[in-house]
């Protein structure tokens, strides 16, 4: 495994592991300024490309400022990504990782919620952790649930 | 059906074994069905109950750009009931910071239509109200002002409301008893740039979709409310504000189940007896309960 292969299979795991936890100060710690993020899932019914969000930093910040004020569905997400194609281009990485979100219920019942994809591009730092500068979700899934009120 | 002369002895014909036609209407760009061949007109069915669709989705080309799916534990009308009282709005931070302190919210009056359509008059919600949102004051839809709220339920599954910019239709389809498929489409103008596109749906996700801040609020009310029905916390629905048909008012409920009462030869109040008498209930309707008629 080479040391790139190693930082982004870190960094992906410490991302997850933030989110999961809900620890958002760490997650933005780890985006760019101008970070952005994106959910994006194929309709066959409609035969398109369908956006279910999007936003800058600044309105991702702000979504996660109001998540304290909605009713949510409760209990744990669980964020499995896996790495499986790491590009250099123009100094950036491209990584697209295979994902998998569990749900874990207030009673301990667990069920798989999501699969999709990570397509994100890392600024590597020299001697830091890279930082996240775009986000896309690829969901395979288009059956969420109740739906989901924090960022996948 | 091949060598149809096979089945001659079993008298099964193939004209009989196809798919049949049933009664269908075009409205606005969406196609409604009916399967009861002795319904009556579309167009006298819902009478005006759609007038307020008619500017904003019948003078553009409109497109679907949004589909998902929910199934639900609940009951197919308890979806419709969620887009039809609106006292679950103090629920959702969105529709009180946007919705119930805005100037107008409460004067609003339901009309009532025959067969247990209902409208609503339309207000301007306050989307810069809440945190981090900005006002809808560009890309309205035909006949809309900023930020301008529309809704109309059709009895028994559809709803379609307007948020200024974008168009949501719900229709609820059972699946079982207390399971239900939600489907939820996201409509906005045809053939716009790719920048109004982004804008518009943008504004549609921030309610709505699976990852919206109020569809995932209402799929929780409306599962709680069937667990407590279901399991005797809570045995009725109560649907007994009266407030002169102004906007938290329950009349349009009431109207819905009495339509549906109507329909089932049965009290929506009293379901396990037949009391009512406009239409005398096939077996298939009683299902082995005793039936009373008064």
């Amino acid at each position: 495994m080479s040391n790139l292969d190693e930082t982004v299979r870190s960094f992906l795991g410490s991302t997850c592991l933030a989110l999961d936890d809900e620890d958002y100060p760490e997650f933005l710690r780890n985006c760019q300024e101008d970070f952005s993020y994106q959910v994006t899932a194929y309709s066959d019914e409609l035969g398109m490309d369908m956006v279910w969000m999007e936003h800058d930093r600044q309105g991702f910040e702000g979504l996660l400022k109001m998540l304290p004020k909605h009713i949510r569905m409760m209990g744990r997400f669980s964020r499995q990504a896996s790495p499986s194609k790491i590009v250099l281009d123009n100094g950036n990485v491209q990584v697209v990782s295979h994902l998998c979100v569990f749900h874990t219920n207030l009673d301990g019942d667990t069920r798989l919620l999501l699969v999709g994809r990570y397509i994100d591009q890392l600024v590597p730092r020299d001697g830091k952790p890279p930082l996240l500068a775009r986000r896309v979700v690829r969901l395979d899934t288009r059956n969420l649930g109740q739906g989901i009120h924090v960022p996948i | 059906m091949t060598r149809p002369e096979g089945y001659a002895q079993a008298c099964v014909e193939k004209a009989s074994c196809g798919l049949r036609e049933v009664k269908v209407a075009q409205k606005l760009g969406m196609i409604f069905g009916n399967l009861d061949d002795q319904c009556e007109d579309f167009e006298t069915h819902v009478g005006d109950s759609m007038q307020a669709l008619e500017e904003p989705m019948g003078t553009v080309p409109l497109e679907v750009f949004h589909l998902h799916k929910v199934v639900m534990s609940a009951n197919w009308k308890q979806w419709q009931e969620t887009n039809m009282e609106l006292y679950h709005e103090w629920g959702h931070i969105v529709n009180r910071d946007t919705g119930i302190k805005a100037e107008g919210y409460h004067d609003r009056l339901w009309k009532i239509h025959r067969n247990g359509h209902g409208s609503l008059d339309p207000y301007r919600v306050k989307y810069e109200n809440y945190t981090g949102w900005e006002a809808r004051n560009s890309l309205e839809l035909p006949g809309l002002t900023p930020g301008e709220f529309r809704v109309v339920d059709l009895f028994p599954n559809t709803s379609i409301i307007i948020r200024a910019t974008s168009i949501r239709i719900d229709t609820t389809i059972p699946l079982a008893p207390g399971v239900t498929l939600l489907e939820q489409r996201g409509v906005g103008v045809k053939g716009e740039s790719a920048a109004d596109r982004a804008k518009r749906r943008n504004q549609h996700n921030q309610l709505w979709g699976p990852l919206g801040r109020n569809l995932t609020e209402d799929v929780i009310f409306v599962e709680a409310v069937e667990r407590s029905n279901r399991h005797g916390a809570s045995q009725f629905g109560l649907f007994a504000r009266h407030e002169q048909l102004h906007a938290q008012d329950d009349e349009i409920m009431r109207a819905y189940y009495r339509t549906w009462g109507e329909r089932m030869g049965r009290s929506a109040s009293s379901p396990k007896q037949c009391t009512v008498t406009t239409k005398k209930p096939s077996s298939s309707d009683i299902r082995g309960e005793q039936c009373v008629e008064s």
